[in-house]
């Protein structure tokens, strides 16, 4: 089985397109975490068919081993460079919780923002390993950073949450909206609570909009059986 | 009374011809259990016979969603005829040329998904009309499906009436001949094309076609999951030549899937090409 | 079908918060709106309908913002119409590569809606 991961590593070099991108399709079915540095290598190829089937193969190979290699794509200045890498990490799924919640702490606010965004999508269901991390971003100084986590906590859905977002009622109108929007996400009866709590005086015409249809989905979230 | 399956069945056959026109005959059949076996299960019958009873007492309606059903994936020649003249008029000419230029007269086209083979005979025509130098190229048109059931009545080239209903009489008169049983399609016509079977889900049956001008697989990706239309929209970018096009049908999308085709407008629908 | 023709604006981001937010201001201000999620949603929906104006998100996930307005100056009938790129982008770099991909204006997140309006306003003198 080397003999063919290291045939296919140097396919993955040949100067002929479709070769690399069989090569990289073929070392994803391998399943060998070994193959992860080439295949990262891989997403910076000239031709999209072959970065495409990098990308798709690191998923297949999945796991800590690939979404350690590829967190670092994060902090990339290339547009498309990290979009690939916010793909793989979002497709590898719960296993890139770790290396995402270390990213929070990243310097860069835009990657801080990455960070939480795929949080949101791929903890669903374990919004344990990764709630702390998210919740202290509600207070960061960055307003992009800090609604991505309430949107973060509102698409993981899980109602400990609720209290960090009832800290935060008063921030910036963007991050305020975020909030009345994750705690209808979450819904409940605490959530409910929260969202009766907000001055509602001080809001600005269109942040009151939006917790008006918050507030709304939330009381329809408790009538529900 | 009592009938067995097959009565059942010649009798549903005749109920659908009566009311549409539409003759599902042999060649049909397992469409046509396909679908009667999702309308039995939608309206709750336990037997054919019972949904046939249900048919043609109980329920008035039930006739119009087995029609539905059937017409749903109807397919004849020249379907999705905007596309096809934009294929004839828009594409090939200036893909011919281009061709002329290097002094390449060879052309390969993938009908993917051919069913009874409605859409590699329609592509033969398109090319017998539009290649006015045609004695000068080799052209072939494989046509391929997963079903090897089809293949026979492929080869065959009859068609009903039905299936004729969009082909411009110019057409009928020229490559076809009326006989008993249909339209018997040219020899002529039949000898561009190649029909086999290939799984579009198999990546060793998918490598192996290579170099190809043109694909076409019209309303067929519709029933994959996402990610086997992935797959299969990308075994088809490696068989094309660099500069080939990828038609699909005109409510499918690539964009999704892949950003490796360039987006090529013509009017009504989107042409998907492998850049040069 | 040329983008003059019409008064509607396609908002495209991948966070249904801010679709939400930016349709709610650009409707109070008078426009008519539609959304979509992504960069193929919004080619689908330009080729299936006029717009005047397109507002679109620069970090989304398989074809980020100056890919799509690369994409639609090279849709027939959309060479000229106006595009705002929205970003949390900080870098300077981002502005150039914004301008450079063909859009008319570069906006920062988070964006305060009244900006936005006074943004489109200025724009839609090309909406006709």
């Amino acid at each position: 089985m080397s003999d063919r991961h290291d045939l296919l590593i140097e396919q993955l070099a040949s100067p002929d397109p479709t070769t690399r991108r069989y090569a990289a399709e073929d070392l994803g079915d391998l399943h060998d975490p070994c193959a992860v540095p080439a295949l990262v290598e891989a997403v910076r190829d000239p031709q999209v068919a072959v970065r495409e089937a990098a990308v798709d193969a690191l998923v297949v190979i999945g796991g800590q081993a690939v979404s350690e290699h590829v967190a670092p794509l994060l902090e990339m200045e290339d547009v498309a460079l990290r979009n690939y890498a916010i793909e793989v990490l979002e497709r590898v799924g719960p296993e890139s919780i770790d290396v995402l919640v270390a990213a929070c702490k990243s310097a860069s606010p835009d990657v801080r923002k990455f960070a939480l965004d795929i949080l949101g999508k791929v903890a669903r269901g374990c919004a344990g390993r990764c709630l702390d991390a998210v919740a202290a971003l509600l207070g960061d100084d960055n307003p992009n950073v800090a609604g991505s986590a309430a949107e973060a906590l509102g698409r993981m859905g899980d109602s400990r949450a609720t209290p960090c977002l009832a800290n935060h009622l008063g921030g910036p109108p963007w991050v305020q909206l975020c909030v009345f929007s994750a705690l209808s996400q979450i819904g409940g009866e605490t959530a409910l609570k929260v969202l009766r709590s907000v001055e509602v005086g001080q809001l600005s015409p269109y942040t009151k909009h939006f917790y008006d249809s918050s507030l709304k989905i939330t009381e329809a979230s408790v009538r529900r059986p | 009374m009592f009938m067995n399956d097959d009565e059942v069945m010649g009798r549903i056959r005749g109920l659908i011809e009566l009311n549409t026109g539409i003759c599902l005959g042999a060649k049909k059949d397992l469409m046509l259990s396909h679908r009667l076996e999702r309308r039995m299960a939608a309206s709750g019958s336990l037997s054919l016979k019972e949904y046939y009873f249900l048919l043609v007492e109980k329920d008035r309606y039930e006739l119009n969603n087995l029609i539905d059903e059937i017409t749903v994936n109807e397919t004849y020649l020249f379907r999705d005829f905007p596309q096809l003249q934009g294929f004839a008029e828009k594409v090939l000419p200036p893909y011919l040329d281009a061709k002329r230029l290097n002094r390449d007269y060879r052309m390969k086209l993938w009908s993917a998904a051919c069913s009874t083979g409605e859409e590699p005979y329609t592509l033969s025509i398109i090319l017998h009309e539009m290649i006015r130098d045609y004695p000068m190229w080799d052209v072939g048109i494989d046509a391929t499906d997963i079903d090897r059931g089809v293949l026979a009545a492929c080869r065959e080239g009859v068609f009903c009436d039905r299936s004729m209903k969009d082909t411009p009489v110019p057409y009928r008169i020229k490559y076809f001949s009326k006989i008993e049983s249909g339209w018997q399609v040219d020899p002529a016509l039949s000898s561009t094309i190649k029909f086999g079977r290939a799984n579009l889900m198999d990546r060793g049956d998918m490598r192996l076609r290579r170099n190809y001008d043109f694909v076409f697989c019209r309303n067929v990706l519709i029933y994959f999951s996402e990610d086997s239309q992935r797959k299969v929209v990308n075994g088809f970018y490696d068989a094309l030549v660099p500069g080939g096009y990828l038609f699909l049908g005109h409510s499918e999308s690539v964009g999704r899937l892949t950003a490796a085709f360039s987006l090529e407008r013509m009017d009504k629908f989107l042409a998907y090409r492998k850049p040069p | 079908m040329k983008h003059t023709m019409s008064k509607r604006i396609l908002i495209v981001d991948d966070s249904p918060v801010v679709l939400a937010l930016h349709k709610y201001a650009l409707e109070t201000a008078g426009y008519q709106c539609a959304t979509a999620p992504n960069g193929f949603s919004a080619l689908e929906l330009l080729f299936e309908e006029p717009f005047g104006l397109v507002i679109t998100d620069v970090n989304m996930p398989r074809m980020d913002g100056y890919e799509l307005a690369k994409n639609i100056r090279k849709t027939q009938g959309y060479e000229f119409v106006p595009i705002i790129l929205i970003s949390s982008g900080e870098g300077s770099q981002d502005r150039a590569k914004g301008i450079a991909s063909g859009a008319d204006l570069y906006m920062c997140k988070p964006v305060e809606p009244a900006t936005l309006i006074a943004n489109v306003n200025m724009l839609a003198g090309q909406m006709g």
